[in-house]
């Protein structure tokens, strides 16, 4: 059973080694409150959305945060985010999340944004920065749409414009990914078949996703 | 009553001819929490709590025993041991019993007398006096100490902290949450959302009456320990001073009486935020949880805050005060 960091460690690659349990557990009061149970049941659901059909990775509840390789935090004040992968294990201090939410997850959108950080917590990274896909932005326009929303431009860069490892299964690009941003119409110029018009909001794991997950963690 | 009289015969018998006698000594002032092995419990914790209160019970217990004993020994009334002892007390789970035996404490020291003088300038009858007062606030202790224990051990203090946390997010999240009933104006309609929104209301009043309540309830249940502390060693302290015909210990009534009365302490908060790098998520528009599920959350919240606030432990910490009034004149 793997226990130290390098037992989940896959080399030049933020994807836990296939075969691991990860271990998660949540930031909360002890016992948890009522909102807390249902983030719980929430994550939970959204777990088994990924890892059906099951793959080669495990994740597993724990209440022994000193077991745990992702903790997991709800708090509506803070920013929402996520360690990728194996980043994770770089959060050494108990009380520190690896994962943030910023809204609860029993809800419609919580439970889009809860699949949305599990595939930050599997590895994956951005669909729309991804480098097979190699999307052409308008920047200044996407720039302006993401300050719109408070965000700096370093966060903007790092998690719309910089490039990372793509997929190595299914499509180039995965518009209908759940790992990619919805955007309104007028902000790619790539692919031009695109051009002009708008990524909804993916309501699930496309089957994309699917692809990926056994790509990278078959069934031992 | 006949057993009664008997035993003061006796009593008197045995003392026949005496004017002035050895009385046993006060017992030593006892131990006090100080000295009880919480190792390995981090302090401040719930656990730590409880520890402490069960350790005072237990040296209670002791100061109770020899109370009972001593007044035993001085009235010659054995069969009040058993009303005296904590057992029978535990089961009982009331003062009744003692209320029945003022009488009998009354024909006691009147068949002593106030002739037979101790050493220490009390006489038999006083000394008597003195120990029953012991053994009854000893008693009076214990019994609010066990229901504390119980709460302690059901892990009350937790959930009180994390159901007063429910109840403050779910009224924010109640009075902001949209009515799962679409407002289309059909009569229907907007008889279910007119029904929504009431009972939306109504929970939020509930919860808002019952938070106060149950922050007084947290508040009482964890500085439970402490006050019962600092106010049994005054009692113990008192009854001492009492058969050593001294003063009062004036301070130590006055810390007992103070710690009944330390501030509310808030349910712990949430652990601090981080730095770390971000991978954020974009374009997510739509509202929190459904209404109809934050107003089951919000009746549950409001079921268990009503099963804490029944334990009613404000009034026991209150009830310490009268522990303590009963090792006083």
């Amino acid at each position: 059973m793997a226990s130290k960091p390098a037992d989940f460690l896959r080399p030049g690659s933020r994807k836990w080694r296939n075969g691991v349990t990860v271990r998660y557990g949540f930031l909360m009061q002890n016992p948890p409150t009522w909102m807390e149970r249902q983030d719980i049941e929430a994550f939970a659901a959204a777990l088994s959305e990924w890892l059906q059909p099951p793959c080669g990775l495990h994740l597993e509840h724990t209440t022994r945060l000193s077991d745990a390789q992702v903790r997991v935090r709800v708090k509506l004040t803070a920013p929402l985010r996520s360690r990728v992968g194996t980043e994770a294990l770089e959060v050494t201090e108990l009380g520190k999340p690896t994962v943030t939410f910023n809204r609860h997850l029993n809800s419609k959108a919580g439970r889009l944004m809860a699949l949305h950080e599990i595939g930050h917590i599997l590895g994956f990274h951005h669909e729309h920065q991804s480098r097979r896909a190699a999307l052409g932005w308008k920047e200044p326009a996407t720039t302006a749409h993401f300050r719109a929303m408070g965000w700096s431009d370093a966060v903007i860069r790092k998690n719309v414009f910089a490039p990372r490892d793509g997929r190595i299964s299914g499509p180039d690009w995965d518009p209908a990914s759940i790992m990619h941003y919805p955007l309104p119409a007028g902000l790619l110029t790539k692919p031009e078949s695109w051009a002009g018009k708008a990524i909804p909001q993916a309501n699930g794991i496309s089957a994309a996703d699917h692809q990926e997950v056994l790509a990278w963690y078959p069934p031992l | 009553m006949r057993g009664i009289l008997t035993s003061v015969s006796v009593s008197i018998g045995l003392l026949a001819g005496c004017t002035t006698l050895d009385g046993p000594p006060p017992p030593p002032v006892a131990q006090t929490t100080n000295d009880c092995d919480t190792d390995g419990v981090t302090v401040g914790t719930d656990d730590w709590r409880a520890a402490r209160l069960d350790c005072d019970m237990s040296t209670i217990a002791a100061r109770s025993a020899v109370y009972r004993q001593r007044y035993v020994e001085i009235t010659g009334e054995r069969s009040l041991l058993d009303r005296f002892s904590l057992a029978s007390a535990f089961s009982l789970a009331g003062f009744g019993l003692f209320g029945a035996h003022e009488d009998n404490l009354r024909a006691a020291t009147l068949g002593l007398g106030g002739s037979t003088v101790m050493r220490n300038g009390l006489n038999q009858a006083e000394q008597a006096t003195i120990y029953y007062a012991g053994a009854r606030s000893m008693n009076c202790y214990t019994l609010e100490a066990m229901a504390v224990l119980d709460g302690f051990n059901a892990g009350d203090s937790a959930g009180m902290a994390s159901t007063y946390s429910s109840l403050a997010e779910l009224v924010v999240l109640a009075e902001y949450a949209t009515p799962g009933t679409p407002d289309t104006g059909t009569a229907n309609e907007t008889a279910a959302r007119a029904a929504e929104l009431a009972r939306r209301d109504a929970l939020i009043a509930r919860a808002n009456e019952l938070r106060p309540e149950l922050l007084s309830a947290y508040s009482a249940l964890r500085r439970f320990p402490n006050s019962m502390s600092v106010s049994w060693q005054a009692a113990d302290g008192h009854i001492h001073d009492r058969l050593a015909a001294q003063a009062p210990d004036i301070a130590a009534l006055i810390a007992a009486a103070r710690a009944l009365d330390t501030p509310e302490t808030p349910p712990p908060s949430a652990p601090s935020d981080d730095k770390g790098e971000t991978e954020g998520e974009a374009g997510l528009t739509d509202g929190g949880p459904p209404l109809a599920t934050i107003l089951t959350g919000l009746a549950s919240g409001i079921s268990a805050a009503e099963r804490y606030i029944a334990a009613d432990y404000p009034a026991r910490v209150t009830r310490l005060g009268e522990c303590l009034a009963m090792a006083t004149p």
